[in-house]
């Protein structure tokens, strides 16, 4: 038993150096030299993106068979970008209005990249104040879809149970109690301690990247490799990684907890399935979801270069039922870039030290 | 001895553990840098750290005073930057640059990057439309 985890994990290891090595590297585009439109003109991303989105339409509807490993499994290899303008939840404004037209998805996709590049600094994340921290920065494309959540069919969470409503309200009272002026976007969380990235489970949480901390907008790349019997999800952010079984065995006893949970996955036609429970508290901080949460993953290639992706949470102890949403994430250029969060965290010493020159203005005023 | 060493990593990892974080809030730009002090600055590149989740980019800047003062400026992740076609190739150390940015709250030679410019007039990084990120707002210093 030993022997197969110590083989299983070497095999593991193998594959993820190989994924990393030269050869992935070598794939790399060279544009040393240039500067990109699309990286510095929002327009020009904009357009970008909709050629993209209409190339990858036609490219997808000529009786494109995906691709299978060489073991025979569907392939959803790949470097995928997880960054998207698709708000998790439907707007009020498009109460009943699933889908968008294409011309339609377009011009909300446009308004969404030009809102994110103008937005008051005052009040926001300062990703896309620092250069090369916008969404649109990377090929993010336009979607029909007007939220990620697919099911319930209005587009919106499910209502939270009365424990759920009690346990984030305290939650809340604890952020404040730590900083009233920052709210929950303080140190306690795992994120901005370097310790859990963004896209680890479930891999995106919607919205409009740049004014919504929760959004995966930048650092939004994720690497699915697979090798015979196992898959594994490499997430950009913060060296996000799992390892998939895909033997059927069962989960972890319930008293193995994970900050990512413990995944299991199978084959559904073409469709990778990916089942993960054994979370610990705040690994799952989804939208304050709790240590009960069952997340299911269902990862499809539907075109060359774009891979559909399902995620439904089932976690009783905070939603009255399920919930499910859905998107599709664009194929993006390697490699991922390792995370040294904390070998390079000048972030940290500066926010405290701002911290420290505003508590010291504001002791100065009260005198 | 070895054990002496590993029960004093564990003692500090402790420590490190259990230092009560009155910090504010890692990724909020208002909590480290300052919209207030907007800046331009001119100089050579000394260092350019690629490195998620913030690259850093480190610049000698002569003063009027004639004194050379060492900037850092934070700017997004690597990736982006390579999809901007920056490398440390295409940024070498010696290379002059102007950058606009937003200084450090706490007042020290720190700023977040709005836009770096070659001095050929090739801007590489844009902010959007923070104010001066079209480059012209004077900005003082």
């Amino acid at each position: 038993m030993r022997n197969r985890i110590l083989m299983s994990w070497t095999a593991i290891t193998l594959a993820v150096i190989l994924s990393w090595s030269p050869v992935s590297m070598a794939q790399a585009p060279s544009r040393a030299g240039t500067v990109e439109q699309t990286a510095v003109d929002p327009e020009a991303a904009i357009k970008a993106a909709e050629a993209a989105a209409k190339a990858e339409d036609t490219a997808s509807a000529k009786n494109w068979t995906p691709p299978r490993t060489a073991w025979g499994d569907p392939d959803v290899q790949g470097y995928w970008l997880t960054a998207t303008y698709t708000p998790l939840q439907r707007p009020a404004a498009l109460a009943g209005k699933a889908f968008y037209t294409e011309e339609e998805a377009f011009e909300a996709f446009k308004k969404a990249v030009e809102v994110d590049a103008s937005v008051n600094p005052s009040t926001v994340h300062y990703d896309w104040k620092e250069y090369a921290m916008d969404g649109w920065q990377s090929p993010v494309r336009p979607n029909r879809r007007t939220s990620l959540i697919v099911d319930p069919e209005d587009g919106k969470l499910p209502p939270l149970t009365p424990e759920a409503q009690k346990r984030q309200a305290a939650a809340r009272v604890a952020a404040q109690a730590r900083n009233p002026q920052v709210g929950v976007q303080t140190l306690g969380n795992l994120y901005t301690r370097c310790v859990t990235g963004n896209n680890g489970g479930p891999m995106l949480r919607g919205g409009n990247p740049g004014s919504d901390s929760g959004a995966a907008g930048v650092t939004a790349e994720v690497q699915l490799v697979q090798i015979p019997g196992y898959a594994l999800i490499v997430a950009q952010s913060n060296d996000d990684a799992r390892i998939i079984p895909l033997d059927g065995r069962p989960h972890l006893p319930s008293n193995v907890r994970n900050y990512l949970g413990d995944s299991r996955g199978r084959w559904d036609g073409n469709t990778l399935v990916v089942e993960t429970t054994n979370f610990t508290v705040p690994g799952t901080n989804f939208n304050g979801g709790s240590a009960a949460t069952k997340l299911t993953e269902r990862f499809t290639r539907i075109g060359p270069n774009t891979l559909r992706y399902e995620f439904t949470f089932d976690d009783p102890a905070t939603w009255t039922r399920p919930w499910t949403a859905e998107t599709i994430l664009p194929r993006v250029d390697p490699p991922l870039y390792e995370f040294a969060c904390h070998e390079q965290n000048y972030g940290l010493m500066n926010v405290v030290k701002g911290a420290q020159t505003r508590e010291a203005e504001a002791a100065t005023k009260k005198d | 001895m070895r054990n002496t060493i590993r029960l004093v990593g564990a003692i500090i990892a402790a420590v490190l553990l259990l230092v009560p974080l009155t910090a504010k809030a890692h990724h909020a730009f208002a909590a480290a840098f300052d919209e207030n002090k907007p800046i331009n600055l001119q100089g050579t590149v000394t260092k350019v750290e690629l490195v998620n989740p913030h690259s850093w980019i480190w610049m000698d800047v002569k003063g009027p005073d004639g004194k050379v003062v060492n900037w850092g400026i934070e700017g997004g992740p690597p990736t982006n930057l390579f999809r901007n076609g920056i490398t440390k190739s295409t940024l070498p150390v010696g290379s002059e640059i102007k950058v606009f940015a937003y200084q450090a709250k706490s007042g020290e030679s720190k700023c977040v990057g709005v836009f770096v410019e070659y001095l050929d007039g090739r801007k590489v990084f844009m902010g959007g439309s923070a104010p001066g990120a079209n480059g012209q707002t004077p900005a003082k210093k």
